[in-house]
């Protein structure tokens, strides 16, 4: 219908009027000829919008003679027009109210849905950006940029909108080399305004954050302007700093040095590159604290050639080495000197030599990529593309409302129930055509049901990538360095665990971070690695789920763990534990060793809240720990909530289920000896052990319950044991857990209800709870 | 507790199905019931109130069920075969969110579905009645009789489902 024209003139609008004064002359101008353009468009197209753009035009007329009462409003509700066009409604469906930042928060909003998706997204791109990111990264962050810049347009959503294009721009020409840290703030502040996560800085904090860098990276830029002077001055400082400076300042050459040698002449690793950064940063931000120009430019410029390097704009070469090397021995001279001077109450006279050193280091750093100032080194290739990034196909996807789900697995769970009944009729009249056929139907119902089941899981990914922005946060807020790896993402879980396990894991990743992985100078003290290492893993385990926090930090001093607990009455002094045994002392409330508490961890009410939380999930957690190499957490759940393999059991007229992970052995009650201690009732001796047998009355307190018991049957509870008394073994069975009505959730021995093969409901016993009442009965 | 009006505080005609517990006919909003069923195989439940019969599934979900007549401390009677149950959908607090949770009502039978007016509903007698007045959101008079109206979020709150939980002899 000839709308492309049409639409070029309404982007040309958009695009003057986005950020238009009123008092803007010239650009008014242009606008109101675009406009009688689009009016003159409009009519031809017979748009529903045409009328209006007259009016528009009147407007825009009043602004320009200053003639409009309100022209900021004005030119407000000129942009919303012009959004509601670009998308071909007429602007009556917008209202004159100046629009909502926030579009209203309802559960089913696709914008906020595709919004969270991502914000996710971004995330992880802007972080593998920093770490080693090339030009996969930027497209695909410019693409999903590009279309929130849309979206927020369409909806109103200026802020949002301008932001969006701020960012574009500075990714588009690539004039920022790290463009990682403005993006984050970005997606806090989309996160925090629009899906109510976290506080949000103001608005124009952010865009000053995207237009020029945080605000550290400012200040650098603005120290490249040095002055030398030219005779030597009276020591600013204390004679002591100097002193102190000038030994680190070689503890960290010499950690630089070390690096270049073992590394031979091949590429540096990025932990390695970091090290020998920070080696140079902290020696020029002290010696401008101290007044040293000459050591500070120069490990400034050191400083700016390994900066690239960790961006991959530059690879170590052959001379790139033999330079770091000059650097690093004519920094010597210099502390050599400066400790001369210092012992004669003076600062150092200007070296001479330095500017030539500047100049060569300001060569590698004009340098491009890949070019060699010399013939002799081989040439290094390009960074490969595609070399370690794994470019999964996104499979396509669709959206389905939980409740939905949760239906179609609760018909398809009745819909084998049925089936069995079937199957079982149909034993009796054995027409075979008539049983091949409900076989049939049997193993395509189950195969609906395992499908259906599946339907349920998730993938872990997305819980581990929050943890590893977690870990970058925390690492540079406490000035440790940390590096965070991932294995196993995508092993799937039922997807309400996923959920819950959220807040538990991020307790225990700054707990790793806090308190486990101890700064880089620590570290280095104790012969480890400056950088510390935490790793997230999940797998499969016999049936579990597994999954593991592991750090290479301090680890936990069973010893120190020990006496707090016997300090807080939870452990006898002379108790005899197991090194696990102290290490869950951990978990109980209040408990906290941190001499100091900061605002990330230390306060004691986590680790308690973290084990009931697992426990809730029907899980447990493991804790292995060595003093001085790290900590293993290791967090074992069920596969699924919603399936266990139990026995049914009959006890009176009443069925139940006992989880079959918890039996450990069933005997007749006449053939094993029963020892009755008086007043405690009847136990059972069991592997030198003894077990005290409860009956269905004494567990749930009602005569009605009893059975004639003929069989007793061993569970484990947590490290207890105990017997109970039952009828008869019916069968065992796999079933579906459905949860209690809200008021029966708190029996006592119950966990739970199932839907038992013949459609009926059976109650699921916990044992942990039958063996705590022993702990009550008098 | 505070009675909730009708669901129709003006001349709106409200439906309300009706049902005999013993010889007394009560009534239920229909809006709020679900579905009427047959009689099931109901599994006990330990340590309930005695009200509390137990649970039944439906559909693969697990619902508790109440039979009204011990709620309401009348004599039990035996399930025969007009006796069904009736699943009702009662609105609960879970935090600061209102959920809608079903549950099921033992009742002995069926009546009818009645259309009332406002104007055929009478306030809440004082006294006179054999269930408590909180229950009872008002009193329809027809010709062949008088149906109690019934508040079912009342009658199956979460309070009242724990009510006696305390009471019963360990």
């Amino acid at each position: 219908m000839g709308n492309d024209p049409i639409h070029k003139v309404l982007d040309q609008l958009a695009e003057e009027t986005l950020l238009i004064e009123a008092d803007d002359l010239p650009t008014l101008g242009k606008i109101h000829g675009l406009f009688e353009e689009l009016q003159k468009l409009a009519i031809d197209a017979s748009l529903p919008y045409a009328d209006q753009v007259s009016s528009t035009i009147g407007r825009i007329t009043d602004v320009m003679l200053a003639d409009s009462q309100n022209p900021e409003e004005d030119l407000n509700q000129t942009r919303l027009e012009l959004k509601a066009w670009q998308k071909g409604l007429p602007s009556d469906d917008i209202s004159s109210a100046p629009p909502k930042e926030e579009p209203s928060n309802t559960e089913d909003d696709p914008f906020l849905d595709n919004l969270r998706e991502s914000t996710l997204k971004m995330e992880t791109l802007a972080m593998s950006l920093e770490k080693d990111g090339g030009a996969e990264e930027i497209e695909e962050l410019l693409r999903l940029i590009h279309s929130l810049k849309g979206e927020s347009g369409v909806l109103g959503l200026d802020q949002l909108n301008e932001l969006c294009h701020e960012l574009e721009t500075i990714l588009q020409d690539g004039s920022v080399e790290n463009p990682t840290d403005r993006l984050l703030s970005f997606l806090d502040w989309v996160k925090a305004t629009q899906l109510s996560q976290g506080e949000s800085q103001p608005f124009d904090s952010v865009m000053e954050i995207i237009h020029n860098g945080p605000s550290e990276e400012t200040s650098d830029q603005q120290s490249m302007v040095d002055d030398y002077p030219s005779t030597p001055g009276k020591l600013s400082q204390d004679p002591s700093f100097y002193t102190d400076f000038s030994t680190e300042s070689l503890e960290h050459i010499e950690a630089a040095e070390e690096i270049l040698l073992e590394s031979g002449e091949g590429d540096l690793g990025s932990d390695d590159i970091n090290t020998i950064f920070r080696a140079f940063h902290t020696i020029k931000g002290v010696s401008s604290f101290l007044d040293l120009p000459d050591i500070q430019v120069l490990t400034h410029r050191a400083e700016n050639v390994f900066e690239k390097m960790r961006s991959k704009k530059l690879s170590m070469s052959g001379e790139i080495q033999d330079l770091c090397f000059k650097v690093l021995d004519k920094v010597k001279g210099l502390i050599a000197t400066l400790k001369e001077s210092v012992s004669q109450g003076q600062l150092p006279p200007t070296d001479s030599e330095v500017p030539q050193f500047v100049k060569a280091l300001d060569n590698v750093l004009n340098q491009k990529k890949g070019e060699e100032p010399s013939v002799s080194a081989p040439d290094i290739p390009a960074k490969a593309e595609g070399s370690g990034h794994k470019k999964v196909k996104e499979a396509s996807s669709v959206k389905v409302a939980t409740q939905r789900l949760d239906q179609v697995i609760n018909l398809v769970g009745e819909l084998v129930t049925s089936n069995a009944m079937i199957s079982e009729e149909i034993q009796q009249h054995s027409s075979k055509t008539l049983m091949a056929n409900v076989n049939h139907m049997k193993k395509n119902v189950n195969e609906l049901q395992a499908l259906a089941m599946s339907l349920r899981m998730v993938p872990i990914k997305n819980t581990f990538l929050k943890m590893s922005r977690i870990v970058r946060d925390l690492s540079k807020k406490m000035g440790k360095q940390i590096e965070f790896t991932m294995a196993g993402e995508d092993t799937e879980l039922d997807r309400n665990m996923v959920d819950k396990l959220g807040d538990p894991l991020v307790h225990m990743v700054r707990n790793s971070a806090d308190h486990g992985v101890e700064s880089p100078e620590e570290r280095q003290e104790a012969g480890k690695d400056p950088i510390g290492h935490v790793q997230l893993s999940a797998f499969h385990k016999g049936g579990n789920i597994v999954i593991q926090i592991k750090d290479d930090g301090k680890g936990i001093d069973r010893d120190v763990i020990f006496a707090k607990a016997v300090e807080k009455g939870l452990a006898n002094p002379n108790q005899e534990m197991s090194d696990s045994e102290v290490f869950q002392m951990i978990f109980s409330a209040g408990f906290s060793t941190a001499k100091v508490v900061t605002d990330v961890s230390g306060r004691g009410v986590g680790m308690d809240v973290v084990r009931k939380n697992i426990e809730n999930l029907r899980g447990r957690i493991e804790i292995e720990s060595k003093k001085g190499e790290g900590t293993t957490f290791s967090i074992h759940l069920p596969l699924t909530l919603a399936i266990i393999d139990g026995m049914v059991i009959r006890v009176a007229d009443q069925r139940y289920i006992v989880p079959t992970v918890a039996i450990h052995q069933t005997f007749s009650a006449q053939d094993q000896g029963q020892y009755s201690i008086q007043e405690k009732g009847k136990v059972l001796k069991f592997r030198d052990h003894l077990v005290p047998i409860l009956d269905f009355e004494e567990i749930f307190g009602d005569p009605d319950c009893k059975g004639e018991g003929n069989i007793l049957m061993v569970l484990g509870a947590g490290d207890k044991n105990v017997a109970i008394l039952l009828d008869e073994i019916v069968t065992q069975q796999e079933v579906v857990i459905k949860s209690l009505h809200e008021t029966m959730k708190n029996i006592k021995g119950l966990s739970g209800s199932a839907i038992l093969p013949d459609g009926t409901v059976g109650l699921i016993l916990d044992p942990v709870e039958i063996s705590a009442l022993l702990k009550e009965s008098p | 507790m505070t009675t909730e009006p009708p669901t129709d505080d003006n001349s709106l005609a409200c439906k309300v199905l009706t049902f005999f517990l013993g010889n007394e006919e009560y009534g239920v909003d229909v809006l709020n019931v679900q579905e009427i069923i047959s009689m099931v195989k109901i599994t006990k439940v330990p340590k309930t109130p005695q009200f509390v019969k137990g649970v039944i599934n439906l559909r693969g979900l697990v619902i508790p069920v109440v039979d009204l007549r011990l709620k309401f401390g009348m004599d039990s009677m035996g399930y025969d075969k007009k006796t069904c149950i009736m699943v009702v959908e009662v609105k609960r607090n879970e935090g600061d969110e209102e959920k809608l949770t079903s549950m099921g009502l033992v009742i002995d039978k069926i009546s009818e579905v009645l259309s009332l007016e406002s104007a055929d509903i009478d306030p809440p007698p004082e006294f006179g009645t054999s269930i408590r007045t909180e229950f009872i959101t008002g009193v329809a008079k027809r010709d062949d009789g008088i149906k109690i109206l019934l508040d079912i979020h009342t009658v199956l709150s979460d309070e009242e489902m724990n009510h006696l939980q305390d009471v019963i002899p360990a």
